[in-house]
């Protein structure tokens, strides 16, 4: 029922809800835009600009290890890095989830990580071919024995314990040091993206049961979750994801081109 | 004004990049450990300060904020008491960017803390130092006693040249000093003129003040204030056909009138606006400029506004490593990682010295207040951070470009018993020219 429904019913309408809420999010930028006299660029050499692109996207996150080593450790490099990028775009399943709905994803199907140290051997010795209308080999990766660490659950555990981390962080900057930034958004934020987390755990290893209708359960939860992070994805702080921190950066390139640094 | 006007006014002015340093932020806190006043406690992280204009933005200009308020972490000031705290928060920033550069989303809090200084002010709630000193340099009728530091400081300039200086002259090159030079650091003022009359540069130099610190208006959010001196500005330099401005102040007053100005006036100067770090470092590079070497212990601290508000990091090295052989860079961060001094944007206008110098000058106009005392104490704990970092280097001397700098390193040397001292970049190259 709910698997159904999430996967029938609310796919379409959670990406119209999506589209929706990036074009508003858009049309604020766009309307907020004037047209001012602006200061002359300082000279650099192009080679220094060149560094300053790349520079800018990396150099905060140096400043990071050097100052904040918790937070880069599990914030940078645990959840975005090791964790919620790479099981969103590249897990086995959702490679070809992904390419289900897109097919030119099916490219990077060659870099898809199993869902588990035991499912390895597949990738470098069996390569699956699904039986399907949509089969293409998407297990046939290139991570060979990483595999072994570079797994689904591996990376979903690691996942799973930088959010709940991060949830106790936020526990901590509210209640001892009463910090007003950290507010409601923060909290449920975290939690939704824990629960995905879990829940796709959870239907990975057919938990808490493995009967059919459990499994489905689990798994539709785990697919609603994620599609109510779609719809409210530009509506909150998730939105950075997909907009915020390019802009930022980019923004900033042009800042510190401007300035000549 | 009402605080719904001053808010909707502030308001009025978010364009596209406010809009995302507004929206942006995922609440990650890791601009805080760069923030100088974070050491003094916790809440004055840059996020955390900039919270307070987030409440009112969503409040305001979202449709979640004006439905579900708090729930969605949106709100109005409500009284004196809210007023006081955000005033608290925006006067715990030196607007150094250091938080914008080390925000992995570009996200700069210290813009947003500048628009909680405008609804403060809006609302007339500037700390009554900075609005007198800002209400006389809109006026243009400088006290006496600001006048006769301005005068001294001329007088010594023209005794350590032997003759007169050129004044209110036609030039290519107009020197701008500015009155918080002559009263914070007057050797500056004088040591740049010996230099533009050795190398025998086509200047001259206004007779009178144009400014205190141009724009104080910038500093506590007063739009119209820094219109009004800026216009004067332009207006001295175009009249006196000048092709560059020339500065030694470092701060505020060289950030903004180099990249600011166009903003705030709608159109370019006729006239580039330059440091005397970039006159010399050109002299330098193109060989009109001899610098003699030896091995002092020296090092550079790059002034905010010059480094990362500026874009002048290499250049004053180049001229300083060419003079000693026993050159170090600090040893926490340079450039665009360099670490603020704590005396920025007002900061040390109205900490203890600031204060106490001012109203030697100025009488009673100038009267202390809890507010600044309170702020005095987080300000000396950026302080000490910096002059701790400065005595880690093993530099005797530290070379800036930038008078507020000076004047809060010399304090925080003097205050925490450090054997440095640090003097401006033209005072320093005296010694080294042929
Ligand atoms: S580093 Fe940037 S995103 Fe993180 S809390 Fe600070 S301003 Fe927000
Ligand atoms: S601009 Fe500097 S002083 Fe202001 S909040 Fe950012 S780091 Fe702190």
């Amino acid at each position: 029922m709910i698997y159904e429904f999430a996967v029938y019913d609310m796919f379409l309408p959670s990406i119209a809800l999506f589209t929706f809420g990036l074009i508003y999010r858009l049309s604020r930028y766009a309307f907020t835009y004037r047209k001012t006299a602006r200061p002359e660029w300082r000279k650099r050499p192009l080679a220094r600009r060149a560094f300053l692109l790349i520079d800018s996207f990396i150099h905060a996150i140096i400043a990071a290890a050097k100052k904040s080593r918790v937070d880069f450790l599990v914030g940078l490099l645990v959840l975005h890095t090791l964790g919620v990028i790479p099981l969103l775009f590249l897990l086995s399943h959702h490679v070809a989830w992904w390419s289900y709905y897109f097919p030119p994803y099916q490219a990077l199907s060659f870099l898809a990580i199993p869902t588990s140290a035991t499912s390895s051997s597949l990738t470098v010795t069996a390569p699956l071919q699904p039986v399907s209308g949509m089969s293409f080999k998407f297990v046939n990766t290139i991570w060979g024995p990483l595999t072994v660490v570079l797994n689904g659950d591996v990376l979903a555990v690691l996942a799973i314990v930088a959010t709940a981390f991060k949830l106790a962080d936020r526990v901590v900057a509210k209640v001892k040091h009463r910090l007003q930034r950290v507010n409601w958004g923060d909290f449920s934020a975290l939690i939704l993206l824990l629960f995905i987390l879990v829940t796709g755990y959870m239907a990975t290893h057919h938990l808490p049961f493995g009967d059919v209708v459990t499994y489905k359960n689990v798994l539709g939860l785990h697919i609603l979750s994620a599609e109510l992070l779609v719809i409210l994805l530009p509506f909150t702080k998730f939105f950075h994801f997909v907009f915020n921190f390019w802009f930022g950066k980019l923004h900033e390139v042009y800042d510190i081109w401007r300035r000549g640094l | 004004m009402s605080v719904q006007e001053a808010i909707r006014s502030v308001l009025r002015e978010v364009d596209p990049v406010r809009l995302h340093y507004l929206e942006g932020c995922v609440s990650c806190g890791l601009c805080g450990p760069h923030c100088p006043f974070y050491y003094a406690d916790v809440k004055y992280e840059p996020v955390n300060k900039a919270e307070e204009m987030r409440f009112i933005y969503r409040k305001e200009m979202t449709f979640a904020g004006k439905i579900l308020g708090e729930l969605v972490g949106a709100k109005l000031p409500r009284d004196k008491e809210d007023l006081e705290r955000i005033r608290e928060m925006a006067y715990r920033c030196t607007n150094c960017r250091y938080c914008y550069q080390t925000c992995p989303l570009g996200i700069y809090s210290g813009e947003l803390i500048m628009m909680l200084r405008q609804i403060i002010d809006r609302v007339g709630m500037t700390p009554s130092c900075l609005t007198v000193l800002k209400d006389v340099e809109v006026s243009g009728n400088f006290p006496n006693g600001l006048i006769s530091a301005w005068n001294e400081a001329l007088k010594r300039a023209q005794e350590a040249i032997g003759g007169e200086l050129p004044l209110d002259r036609p030039a290519d090159l107009i020197y701008l000093p500015w009155l918080i030079e002559a009263i914070l650091t007057p050797e500056v003022i004088v040591d740049t003129v010996k230099l533009l009359d050795k190398l025998n540069l086509n200047w001259s130099m206004p007779s009178k003040p144009l400014a205190i610190e141009p724009a104080l208006g910038t500093i506590m959010g007063d739009k119209k204030a820094r219109k009004v001196v800026f216009k004067r500005i332009v207006d001295y330099v175009k009249s006196h056909k000048g092709k560059a401005a020339l500065l030694s102040h470092g701060g505020t007053p060289y950030m903004d009138l180099r990249f600011e100005l166009p903003f705030v006036l709608g159109e370019r100067a006729p006239f580039k606006v330059i440091h005397v770090v970039e006159l010399l470092h050109e002299m330098y590079s193109e060989g009109k400029l001899n610098l003699k070497q030896d091995g002092v212990k020296v090092t550079w601290h790059d002034p905010c506004k010059m480094a990362r508000g500026g874009g002048l990091i290499e250049e004053p090295r180049h001229l300083i490593k060419a003079t000693s052989k026993q050159y170090r860079d600090l040893p926490k961060g340079i450039g665009m990682y360099s670490h603020c001094c704590g005396g920025g944007t007002g900061i040390s206008l109205m900490a203890e010295e600031g204060r106490r110098m001012l109203r030697e000058l100025l009488g009673e106009l100038i009267s202390s207040a809890k507010f600044c005392e309170e702020l005095e104490k987080d300000h000396l704990v950026a302080v000490k951070n910096k002059v701790d970092e400065i005595e880690e280097s093993g530099a005797e001397l530290v070379v800036t470009g930038c008078s507020t700098c000076i004047h809060t390193i010399n304090k925080g040397a003097k205050k925490f018993g450090k054997e440095f001292k640090a003097v401006h970049i033209v005072s320093y190259l005296q010694d080294y020219l042929p």
